[in-house]
Formats: C-alpha cells, sequence, structure tokens
C-alpha cells in the first residue's frame, strides 16, 4: 500500500487519519497527520506525525513522539 | 537481530495467553495513577483537616460559658436565700421556747388556782361565821375569775404556741428545699466548669463519624486502585511491552530482567513448565489423548442425559400404575360384560328351555291326572276295589311326580328370577362402578401426562450448568494442550535464545557502569599512591583503554531459530542504522536520549481517497498547506496517543 496525502488511512486499532502533508528526512518519510471520526469529520486537536515503514509487504506507519524529531519535521512541514 | 528479538517478545506475550492490549491497559495505568495521586491528596487533606478544631462547636461552648455564669449567680442568690431562712429559722425555735414557757407557766397558774380553789372550798364547807364565809366567798369568786383568766391564757398561749410550731416546720422545710436546690444548681456548675475544662464536650461527634468513614472510603478506594495497578504491572502484556520499549532503549539488563519475571509467568500456566522441546511433544500427546477421552466420555454422558427434575421418576412411576390399573379394570370390565352376556344369553336360555320342558310335563302330568281322575270314577261302579285301588295308587302317584314337576318349574321360575335380577345388578352396578373407575384411571392419566410434560420442561438447570461448566473445563484442557502445541519451544528456551543475543549488551552495559572507588571501612582510603597530578590522569585513561579492549565480541543471533506458527501481527523493526558522520551521530544521540518517548507502530489496513471527505470550511484543506501556515506543535506532541 502506499500512502500518499489526500488520503485517509485506516490503523489496525480502527483509528482513521487523514494525511495532510509529507516530507522525507534521512531517507525516512514521514506524513503529517489528523485524525478523523467514522464519519470523515476531522478532529482538529488529535495531529500526528507518522513516519512510513514497510515490512514483510505490510505497511506501517510509527507515531513519533520524539519532541526534537517533531520539530525538524514540522519545519520541513 | 531487532526484529527477531521483538518477534520472541511477542511470542512470549502470545505464550502468556493475556487478552489485554496495551495501549488500554497503558491507559488505564495513567488513569489509575492520577487517580492514585488525587486519591492520595484527598486522603492527606482529609487527615490534615481532620482535627479537633474542625468538630469544635463554638457556640455550644459560649452557651456553657453563659450558663456557668448564670448558676452560679443563681447560687450566690440561694445562698443567701439560705441564710436568711436559717437566722428566720433560729428565731424561731427562740420564738418557741418562749412560748413554750409561756404556756408551762399558765398552765402552771391554772393548776395552782384550780388547787387554791379546792382549799377555799374545804374551808368554807367548815366555817359557820357568815362574814368569815362571805369574805371567803368573795375571795372564792376572785379566784374562779382569776382561774377562768388562767385557763384562757393557757388555751390562747397554747394556739400562739402551735402557730409558732407550724411556722417552724414551714420554714424548716422551706430550708430543706432551697438547700437541695442549691446542690442541684451545683451539680450542673460542676458538670459545666468540667465540659468547659476539656473540648470533648463541644466536638460534633456525627461531623468527626462521617470524616472517618470518608477517610476510610477513600482508604478503600486508593487500596483498590493500588491493586489494580499492581495487577497492569503484572499483566504479561505490560510486562513484554516494556520489556520491548526498554529494549528499544538500549536498556538491555532492565529488558532481560522483564523477559525473566515475563517466563516465570508463563511457567505457571499449563504445560508452559516442560523443561526441554523433546518433551514437549510427548507430554503433550499423553495429555491430550487423556483430555479428548475424558471429554468424550462425559460429552456423551452429558448427550444421552435428559436432565429432568427430581420429580420425573415419580411422575412416571405413577404414569405407570394408572396405566396398569386402567388395564385391568378394562379386563375386568371386559369379563363382567361376558358374564352378563353369557347370563343373558346362555344361562337364561338354558334356564327357559328347562322350565319350557318341565312346563310341558307338567302339562302332561295334569294331562295323565285327569285321566286318571275320570278311569277312577268310571271304575269306581263297575270295576273291583282292588283295582280302584291300584287307580287311586297310580292316581296319587301321578299327582306326586306333578307336584315335583311343579316344584322344580318354581325353582327354574326363581332361578329365572334371580338371574334377572343377577343380570340387572351386575350392568347397573359393577360394569357401571368399572366404568367410572375406568374414566376416573383415564382422567388421571390425561392430568399424570401434563405433569410429565411440565417436569420435562422444568430441567434440573443445576445439573446441566454443572456439566456444562465440566464439559468447557475438559474442553479447556485440550484447547491449553492445543495452545501449548502452537509453540515449538519452551518458554524458558526463547529466554535462553534472547539472553544469548543480549548477553553482549548486557556485559557492555556491566562494563560502562560507573566503578566504586575501593573503600574499605568508612570512608578509609586503602592505599594512596603519591604521585603527581598528570600522572594520575594518565594512568586513569590506561586503565580504561585496557578494560574497553577486554569487552568481548558481540555474537550474532542465531538466524535459525525456529519461530513459532502463530506469527504476532507486530511489523518487523529495521535495525539502528550505524552511525558513522558526524551529522547521523547528533541525530542518534537524540534518539538515544533517555527521556524520549518510544515511537509507536500501526499497521495500515486501508487506505481511501479523500474525495468522499468533507471537510469543515475552517479547516484548511490539505492543498491550501502552505511553508508558512502554522503547526501547533503542542498539539502534536499533547495530541491523543492512540
Amino acid at each position: 500500500m502506499n500512502l500518499k496525502t489526500n488520503t485517509i488511512i485506516t490503523l489496525e486499532n480502527k483509528h482513521k487519519y487523514v494525511l495532510l502533508n509529507e516530507t522525507e528526512y534521512k531517507e525516512k518519510k514521514y506524513f503529517l497527520a489528523m485524525e478523523v471520526t467514522e464519519n470523515k469529520e476531522v478532529i482538529p486537536s488529535n495531529i500526528a506525525i507518522f513516519e512510513k515503514a514497510v515490512a514483510e509487504n505490510e505497511t506501517y506507519v510509527e507515531k513519533i513522539n520524539d519532541p526534537k524529531l517533531i520539530e525538524i519535521l514540522t519545519e520541513q512541514f | 537481530m531487532t526484529n527477531d528479538l521483538l518477534v520472541k517478545i511477542d511470542t512470549l506475550i502470545e505464550m502468556s495467553k493475556s487478552t489485554s492490549n496495551y495501549d488500554t491497559l497503558k491507559a488505564e495505568k495513567t488513569e489509575i495513577e492520577e487517580a492514585i495521586e488525587n486519591k492520595k491528596k484527598e486522603i492527606e487533606d482529609l487527615k490534615t483537616s481532620m482535627q479537633d478544631e474542625k468538630y469544635m462547636k463554638a457556640s455550644d461552648r459560649i452557651v456553657d460559658e453563659n450558663i456557668k455564669v448564670s448558676l452560679e449567680l443563681k447560687i450566690k442568690k440561694l445562698e443567701a436565700d439560705y441564710r436568711k431562712l436559717d437566722r428566720e429559722l433560729k428565731k424561731k425555735i427562740q420564738e418557741e421556747s418562749d412560748q413554750h414557757k409561756t404556756v408551762k407557766n399558765n398552765q402552771d397558774k391554772v393548776v395552782r388556782l384550780t388547787k387554791l380553789i379546792g382549799t377555799l372550798h374545804d374551808k368554807m364547807s367548815s366555817i359557820s361565821d357568815k362574814t368569815v364565809m362571805s369574805h371567803y366567798e368573795t375571795s372564792l369568786v376572785k379566784d374562779e375569775e382569776k382561774l377562768e383568766q388562767a385557763k384562757q391564757n393557757v388555751s390562747e398561749s397554747e394556739e400562739e404556741y402551735r402557730r409558732i410550731s407550724r411556722e417552724l416546720t414551714s420554714l424548716t422545710e422551706r430550708l430543706e428545699i432551697l438547700k437541695e436546690e442549691i446542690e442541684g444548681e451545683k451539680e450542673k456548675l460542676e458538670s459545666t466548669l468540667e465540659n468547659l475544662s476539656t473540648n470533648e464536650a463541644y466536638i460534633d461527634k456525627e461531623r468527626k463519624a462521617e470524616d472517618e468513614r470518608r477517610l476510610e472510603e477513600l482508604e478503600q478506594k486508593l487500596k483498590d486502585y493500588e491493586t489494580r495497578k499492581q495487577e497492569i504491572e503484572q499483566d504479561p502484556v505490560m510486562i513484554g511491552n516494556i520489556a520491548k520499549e526498554l529494549y528499544l532503549k538500549d536498556c538491555f539488563s532492565k529488558c532481560f530482567q522483564k523477559l525473566k519475571e515475563l517466563v516465570e509467568y508463563i511457567k505457571t500456566l499449563p504445560y508452559m513448565d516442560i523443561t526441554s522441546t523433546s518433551e514437549v511433544e510427548k507430554v503433550l500427546k499423553a495429555a491430550e489423548s487423556k483430555a479428548v477421552a475424558e471429554r468424550d466420555e462425559f460429552a456423551s454422558i452429558v448427550e444421552s442425559k435428559k436432565y429432568n427434575g427430581s420429580d420425573t421418576k415419580i411422575v412416571e412411576e405413577r404414569q405407570k400404575y394408572l396405566n396398569a390399573k386402567k388395564k385391568e379394570l378394562e379386563k375386568d370390565l371386559d369379563s363382567t360384560k361376558n358374564r352378563l352376556k353369557k347370563m343373558d344369553t346362555t344361562k337364561f336360555q338354558e334356564l327357559n328351555s328347562l322350565l319350557g320342558i318341565a312346563t310341558s310335563v307338567q302339562e302332561s302330568l295334569k294331562k295323565d291326572l285327569e285321566e286318571y281322575r275320570r278311569v277312577i270314577e268310571q271304575e269306581r261302579e263297575n270295576s273291583t276295589p282292588k283295582k280302584v285301588t291300584t287307580l287311586l295308587a297310580a292316581l296319587q302317584k301321578k299327582e306326586e311326580e306333578l307336584t315335583i314337576v311343579q316344584e322344580i318349574i318354581v325353582a327354574y321360575e326363581n332361578e329365572i328370577e334371580e338371574l334377572m335380577m343377577e343380570s340387572k345388578d351386575l350392568e347397573t352396578e359393577k360394569v357401571s362402578m368399572l366404568e367410572q373407575k375406568i374414566a376416573k384411571t383415564e382422567e388421571d392419566i390425561r392430568e399424570i401426562s401434563k405433569k410429565v410434560v411440565v417436569s420435562s420442561k422444568a430441567n434440573d438447570i443445576l445439573a446441566l450448568e454443572s456439566d456444562k461448566a465440566k464439559l468447557k473445563e475438559l474442553n479447556d484442557a485440550i484447547k491449553a494442550i492445543t495452545d501449548r502445541r502452537k509453540f515449538k519451544k519452551t518458554p524458558s528456551e526463547v529466554l535462553d535464545e534472547i539472553e544469548m543475543s543480549l548477553g553482549s549488551f548486557m556485559e557492555e552495559e556491566k562494563i560502562n557502569e560507573p566503578v566504586e572507588p575501593m573503600i574499605e571501612d568508612d570512608f578509609r582510603i586503602v592505599e594512596e599512591i603519591d604521585l603527581p597530578e598528570s600522572e594520575q590522569i594518565e594512568n586513569t585513561e590506561q586503565e580504561i583503554l585496557e578494560e574497553t579492549i577486554e569487552i568481548p565480541e558481540i555474537k550474532e543471533p542465531n538466524t535459525e531459530l525456529e519461530m513459532p506458527e502463530v506469527v504476532p501481527v507486530l511489523p518487523t523493526i529495521e535495525p539502528l542504522p550505524i552511525v558513522d558522520s558526524e551529522e547521523n551521530q547528533e541525530i542518534e544521540q537524540m534518539e538515544i536520549e533517555e527521556n524520549v518517548p518510544a515511537n509507536e507502530r500501526f499497521k495500515v489496513v486501508e487506505i481511501e481517497n479523500l474525495e468522499e471527505m468533507e471537510l469543515p470550511k475552517e479547516q484548511a484543506p490539505v492543498e491550501d498547506f502552505k511553508d508558512e501556515d502554522f503547526i501547533d506543535f503542542d498539539a502534536i506532541i499533547g495530541g491523543d496517543n492512540k
């Protein structure tokens, strides 16, 4: 599965995020995402930065919690 | 290696069979920790506030102060009254004594005068001289007047004495009452003073008890929260995931300790404490065949079991009895009917036939007798007496025969009548009685059949549930074996492999631990080398270098390890990049900082285009995001960590 902006991704924990923007840093792809409800209404308070990861033909996203990295990435976004 | 190790940890988590969710547990733990803090704070606040001052009823104390003053005043007044009355009493006692003397004097006077008058009368009886007598008479009149006066005085003084006595009694009583009143008031004052000397009496006991109850509740709640927190912390999913996080933060020894804890738990589960893989299949096979046999046997018992109520057997026995009874009654009825039929047909016909024969014989005999009589009448004139006698003897014999036949006819007629009566009785009494009995039995059978239906519906729920539970237990035992089969290795073996992988890292951690100075006893340095400062530093560096050289080689993890059949859903993680440039070094250092929270991974299960989505107008569409657009950094950090 190819992640790109303007798409809604559904995670295994059933949470949905709209991918708002993307950037690359140290050869890794990061996405700025905002959570959406089942009815596809955005939840502005739930913003996250995801790192894309692929393993065994499966696509994963890793939620970035490191404040320093978030700072760097927000600048890039 | 990272991937392998994380998969192994996941295997251990799976072995624990915990159905908990790490995110949920973490969220719950955070909530509980917050709640514990709040409760601790509440308890502390409550304990601090639970001082006597809080429960002091100040108004009550003021009231008591006022009561004390008023009582003191009242007692003073009562005591003054008492003293006044006491003085009055003493005065009255003196008055009474004086009056008593007066009465006594008056009484003495009356006695004296009476005696004198008596003497005068004696004297006068012996006087003959009229003058003298006149003198005595005059004296007597005067004395009698005096006596009268004295008697009146006695009466008046006695009356006065009684009045004084009454007043004295009244005064004594009043004094007594006053004394009691003073004592009562003094007791009240004493009690009030006692209350005022301590605060105990002014404490709001209800409020205090309410606070004590609240404190008890809070402490119980805190205990419950702490218990739950402990449960969460001991949850295998929690332990396993913490181990993963520790591993990702390079805290290898701590990670391994956590995994040891997890394995200890797993070993308490059925079939998990088998020491070697070679034994596993043997043990499982034996256990499985036993468990399956037990389950199947029990299942077949359960299948054939009716779970009827305990009364069903009794009801069935009654049903059986009633059916037998009905059968017997029907048999009896049939037999009675047969007998009746026989009576109505065969026996009746037989008797009628016999009666017919007897009747015809009777008729024949009657004819014979008429003939005999006619012949005898004819022969009586012509024949010899001997012949007539013979004829008469023959006639008599015929008459006897006729009598016998007639008796037989009567007997037959009676028997026919008896038969008819018997038949009637049999029909009206026995047959109808039997029919009624049969009808009643049929009714009873119908009723009892209903009861059987009801009883069979009201199954023995307890027995059913108990059997279900037992069956589930047996199934669970089989499931435990099946679950165990999923894992080719024992938990201890998985842990050994992890230990092997982490061994070198843990060793390194140990080496990098700060070395404690060699200090013997308290603060006494065993050896002190007197060297120049520069040399000391050099030597220290040299020692460190030597120690660094001794680091054992990092062993590569065994990539050929046999993984369990069921692979956890969690994705693999790329190994950490090798730091070789200055630029990378900066990022690397940032990543391994202890305070950096571990990232959470989620599998993407679906991707859909945004076309269908309707964004609210006030929210910026993706296309409109520009570089200068503000991104709320705090919102990302503090966003919902799901």
